[in-house]
């Protein structure tokens, strides 16, 4: 056969033998405190976002702060824009970069970016809250409890068996159906005021809101 | 003063690298960029005892980027010379020479390379004259940059479309009257662009790692197997018979002079289109000026291609400040290294302004030193026993593929080289191959 026809062959052939080589060379799940070891190459990363924000010529910076047990964080700079929300759990595969001494991961593709659990999935008692502050600080958190003391614009949200309580600020035009005593579900961003020193959660974006829950 | 001074040492130094990246195939710019990244900090570290003569840490980063810059430009000057004087085929037997090698088979590689660094300190030139219209019609108030944007996957598939259509090579397998052989060589470089597109699919998936911890880019065994290795292989297995080359300098008439001004002006203007554009190659941009251009000799094509060359190096860097894009690898490295200030208005920004120094001052450098060594080459090539030349170049690609991408990068160089032999085999144009980039990022658009 001629060499001319040969290669034909051969180059088909070897993207055969790639794609069958791309299946078993992914890149790894790192976890965020690992990433300058893996410094240029291509990793996934997985964590809670705790702020986003466009840039010019839309480009998005994604901060997301690892799942358990850690308070480490990474910036994800994507060439594009997903909509995402604060406390979704997203995973991301990307490039390992440093930029200005801190490490950031670069996505070149938006569908590169899965959210795995949008913040509004995942309810949870306002004890969990308070016992690890450290994990949700900065998301959007789902959390129950009891409307207790009600003001203008806020409410006390007191946990089932009355231990733990936090105030929650809401805008009027975020949803909100409950009277003083209810059973409710909070859907709020959870912040730290380092001015007077407490926690609180935040109702403001138009996905947030507090809704009754029967019983 | 000092400051001056420093700015000058960069340079020089980037340029001095910038020629040993262009001589030696294979070692591209935007590998030298990721690893003067990965050391920037000790670069900042060594020059410590110069902030006790008021040099800040910012400006000692602002130093390391243009010192980048000025390998760049300087790369894209010399690069020119490998490309002229290793893997000329046997003209006789091969279907698709480059211009390069035609005039080195010649006798006139010397020629080759001044007419190179023609285009690209004409490209330079050409730049820096667009330079503030750039601004405003790229940028606010015209906004051409956001009107591309949005129609960004249009504008690439007709780029791919034009580049299709306008293959000229007949295949004659089928038969040789009428339409069929031209209809046959279009069909045979949308197959190469396609399977370059598969390939370039398959490859961005890859995670490859260096052995000895350098940065791992995929694209640098990609674009060595579908562009480096194959010519130098054709070269290899063709022997050509390279006669002793002419040193002489280089005489335009007026004919001439005018033909080189419509080429740098044409592969200016698409040297800047490239650096817009993502996935856009200067092999793309040089088939988009020649179309532009029309017919033209080898000569004017050496010159296009060059000032395509160095229009988008220089371009990108402007680029970085216009648009806030980093389209080439050493601008991803300086977007890292130094806070990019958006030009948004009549004032340059600080930073660019720099830059610019570097690029003007790198670029007058490498054009005087790219015709020095070009013609210490052309004196010493016929010493060189070719065949070895072109072997240990082979080999030396191979090296630095292992060495950065390790033996997947290399299994990556061997596929990317078996879809780069159809062109040369088949004679069509070797820039379908830039289906990796291409195919990728519209389906990124779609």
């Amino acid at each position: 056969m001629k060499f001319k026809y040969l290669i034909i062959l051969i180059a088909i052939g070897s993207l055969v033998a790639l794609y069958f080589l791309s299946l078993i060379s992914q890149p790894v799940l790192v976890p965020l405190s690992l990433l300058q070891t893996y410094n240029g190459q291509q990793v996934i990363v997985q964590g809670v976002v705790t702020d986003y924000r466009t840039i010019t010529y839309g480009s998005q910076l994604i901060t997301i702060r690892e799942t358990q047990n850690s308070t480490k964080s990474v910036v994800l700079y994507i060439e594009g824009e997903i909509p995402i929300e604060y406390g979704d759990t997203i995973q991301a595969t990307g490039e390992v970069q440093q930029y200005k001494n801190q490490w950031e991961i670069v996505v070149n593709n938006p569908q590169l970016i899965v959210i795995l659990q949008k913040w509004h999935d995942l309810s949870f008692p306002l004890w969990q809250l308070a016992l690890h502050p450290e994990n949700y600080l900065d998301t959007t958190v789902n959390i129950t409890g009891i409307a207790t003391q009600l003001f203008d614009s806020s409410f006390t949200l007191t946990s089932m068996d009355g231990k733990y309580s936090i105030e929650v600020a809401y805008q009027s035009s975020c949803p909100h159906q409950f009277l003083k005593g209810d059973t409710v579900a909070v859907g709020a961003r959870f912040i730290y005021d380092a001015t007077t020193c407490r926690f609180f959660l935040k109702a403001t974006e138009a996905t947030h809101g507090i809704w009754k829950r029967g019983g | 003063m000092l400051d001056f001074l420093l700015i000058v040492v960069f340079c020089v130094l980037g340029v001095l690298l910038g020629i040993i990246t262009g001589l030696l195939p294979g070692l591209h710019v935007n590998n030298v960029a990721l690893i003067m990244l990965s050391i920037s900090s000790t670069i900042v570290a060594f020059c410590s005892p110069l902030f006790a003569f008021g040099i800040s840490e910012q400006f000692i980063l602002i130093l390391i980027a243009g010192f980048m810059i000025s390998v760049s430009i300087s790369h894209s000057f010399h690069d020119t010379i490998p490309t002229t004087f290793i893997g000329a085929p046997d003209e006789e037997t091969a279907l698709s020479v480059l211009p390069a090698h035609s005039l080195l088979l010649k006798g006139d590689g010397y020629k080759a390379v001044a007419l190179a660094a023609l285009g690209s300190y004409g490209a330079i030139l050409v730049c820096l004259a667009l330079l503030f219209p750039l601004r405003f019609i790229i940028g606010p108030p015209l906004s051409l940059y956001t009107i591309i944007q949005e129609g960004m996957i249009w504008v690439l598939l007709a780029i791919v479309i034009l580049m299709i259509l306008t293959e000229k090579t007949r295949i004659t397998e089928l038969g040789n009257s009428g339409m069929l052989p031209s209809l046959l060589g279009m069909l045979f470089a949308g197959f190469v662009f396609v399977l370059s597109g598969i390939f370039g699919i398959l490859i961005f998936d890859f995670h490859l790692t260096s052995p000895i911890g350098l940065p791992a880019p995929v694209l640098f065994p990609a674009l060595a197997g579908l562009f480096g290795v194959p010519t130098l292989l054709n070269s290899l297995f063709t022997e050509p018979a390279i006669p002793e080359q002419k040193i002489e300098p280089l005489i335009q008439n007026r004919i001439e002079k005018k033909s080189s001004l419509i080429s740098i002006l044409t592969g200016s203007i698409a040297g800047i289109f490239v650096s817009l554009i993502p996935g856009l190659t200067t092999a793309t941009g040089t088939v988009l000026a020649m179309n532009a251009r029309q017919k033209s000799s080898q000569e004017q094509t050496i010159v296009t291609l060059s000032a395509v060359n160095t229009a988008a190096t220089f371009s990108v860097t402007v680029m970085l400040f216009i648009i806030l894009r980093a389209r080439s690898g050493v601008t991803l490295a300086v977007r890292d290294l130094i806070a990019i200030e958006p030009w948004d208005s009549f004032a340059m920004p600080v930073g660019l302004m720099y830059l610019l120094m570097f690029l003007i001052l790198s670029g007058v450098l490498s054009y005087f030193l790219t015709l020095y060594m070009g013609r210490l080459f052309a004196k010493k090539f016929h010493v060189i026993p070719y065949q070895k030349l072109v072997v240990f170049t082979l080999i030396f690609i191979c090296s630095l593929v292992v060495l950065f991408a390790g033996v997947l990068g290399l299994i990556v160089l061997l596929a990317a080289t078996s879809i780069g032999f159809l062109p040369i085999t088949w004679g069509v144009r070797r820039s379908h191959c830039m289906g990796v980039l291409l195919i990728p990022i519209i389906l990124y658009f779609l």
